[in-house]
């Protein structure tokens, strides 16, 4: 499909001679492939153009970084870096459903009613506790918490950053013996993994996997809600897997 | 509830079930009498699994089978492939997988067989 001989031809013009004709010719010779990646994402509610534009995009980036002294096809390397693009694109857009206003006020409630009751209780609540503080099923419960970290309350609350957060670098915590170092190659690939994530979002991952503390006691230690730590979190790991395995699914 | 139940969720190897198998697992959580934060853990170690599960797919389904008992929630996942479908990388997954679940989990298995795998992770109450 793809002509590999001319690909080797472009891609030199392109690196030697920084001849932008080879690169639009590049572009224009591998656009196929990122209108296949986006068409995997188009059951998400985008418009396919969007995302197709999305890939493109994705798509220059491979054509700019390709080291053409590799022994490894372009279409090999570009794709994890289009499908990474895609991903990104659906993780900032800030969720993936549709949420009934009903379900969004219950979970900025659940969220509330789990803090409170923490303090009340001193440990972490149940969720038939929670149903009867609210006077909800624990059915309704589980849903709110499901839904509290799939919608951006943008409206309704924003995370506070946690006290000292603001310059924490997980690489400053990380041994060679760390378990986090048995995933990655080196601690240049642990930097690049970790780059994507703020200071809040590393310090939440280190208190959680290297210190051992529940979602409970990283909220209490920082004047946040249980939830939000949750939230938090699942964004944490998205991102790290992300960059980590960038050819795996979604979920 | 009794003793330990036995409950199986079968489900396409897509992306947008994995919130479907999060939500019984966090409803079989709260069965067990776990808290919020036990709850939580159940579902990320889920979503982690379901991941791990889908590069490994063999077939267009996936199958999660819990064993719950009071305090304590039992997760399967199998018969998948030993070998991930991305040589590029190719434990890199597997890797990731295991530094998340066996921070949350008690424990976690991954179990070989004749080319097959089973990941088998278990939860308890504090």
């Amino acid at each position: 499909m793809w002509d590999k001989v001319l690909t080797r031809e472009l891609f030199r013009a392109y690196r030697l001679d920084g001849d932008q004709v080879s690169r639009d010719a590049l572009v224009e010779m591998y656009l196929n492939l990122a209108k296949y990646l986006a068409s995997r994402f188009r059951n998400r509610g985008e418009p396919i153009d969007d995302l197709i534009q999305v890939a493109t995009i994705g798509l220059i980036k491979a054509i700019d970084r390709f080291d053409i002294e590799r022994e490894v096809e372009f279409t090999t390397y570009a794709t994890p870096t289009i499908v990474g693009e895609l991903k990104r694109h659906f993780r900032d857009k800030g969720w993936a459903v549709q949420v009934p206003r009903r379900l969004q006020e219950l979970s900025f409630k659940v969220n509330q009613a789990v803090d409170a009751l923490t303090q009340r209780l001193q440990r972490s609540p149940t969720v038939p506790e929670i149903g009867e503080y609210l006077d909800v099923t624990p059915d309704e419960v589980l849903e709110a918490l499901e839904t509290f970290e799939a919608y951006n309350f943008v409206s309704l609350e924003s995370d506070r950053t946690t006290d000292g957060a603001e310059t924490f670098s997980l690489l400053e915590y990380i041994g060679k013996d760390d378990q986090l170092m048995s995933v990655v190659d080196d601690r240049e690939m642990l930097s690049a993994v970790l780059k994507d994530l703020t200071p809040q979002e590393q310090q939440v991952l280190y208190l959680r996997f290297f210190e051992g503390l529940t979602q409970t006691e990283i909220a209490q230690k920082h004047g946040i809600s249980q939830m939000q730590v949750s939230r938090l979190l699942r964004k944490t790991l998205r991102v790290l897997r992300e960059n980590l395995v960038p050819e795996g699914v979604e979920s | 509830m009794t003793d330990a139940d036995r409950v199986v969720l079968v489900v396409p190897a897509r992306g947008e079930y994995a919130r479907t198998v999060r939500l019984a697992a966090a409803e079989l959580a709260a069965g067990a009498g776990m808290d919020i934060d036990g709850i939580d853990d159940v579902r990320m170690a889920v979503e982690e699994a379901f991941v791990f599960a889908s590069e490994r797919v063999v077939g267009e389904e996936l199958s999660f089978v819990f064993v719950v008992a009071p305090g304590s929630v039992e997760l399967s996942v199998g018969s998948l492939s030993a070998s991930p479908a991305h040589p590029d990388a190719p434990d890199r997954g597997e890797r990731y997988a295991r530094f998340i679940l066996e921070s949350i989990c008690d424990s976690f298995e991954l179990i070989v067989d004749d080319g097959l795998c089973t990941l088998r992770l278990v939860k308890r109450m504090v």
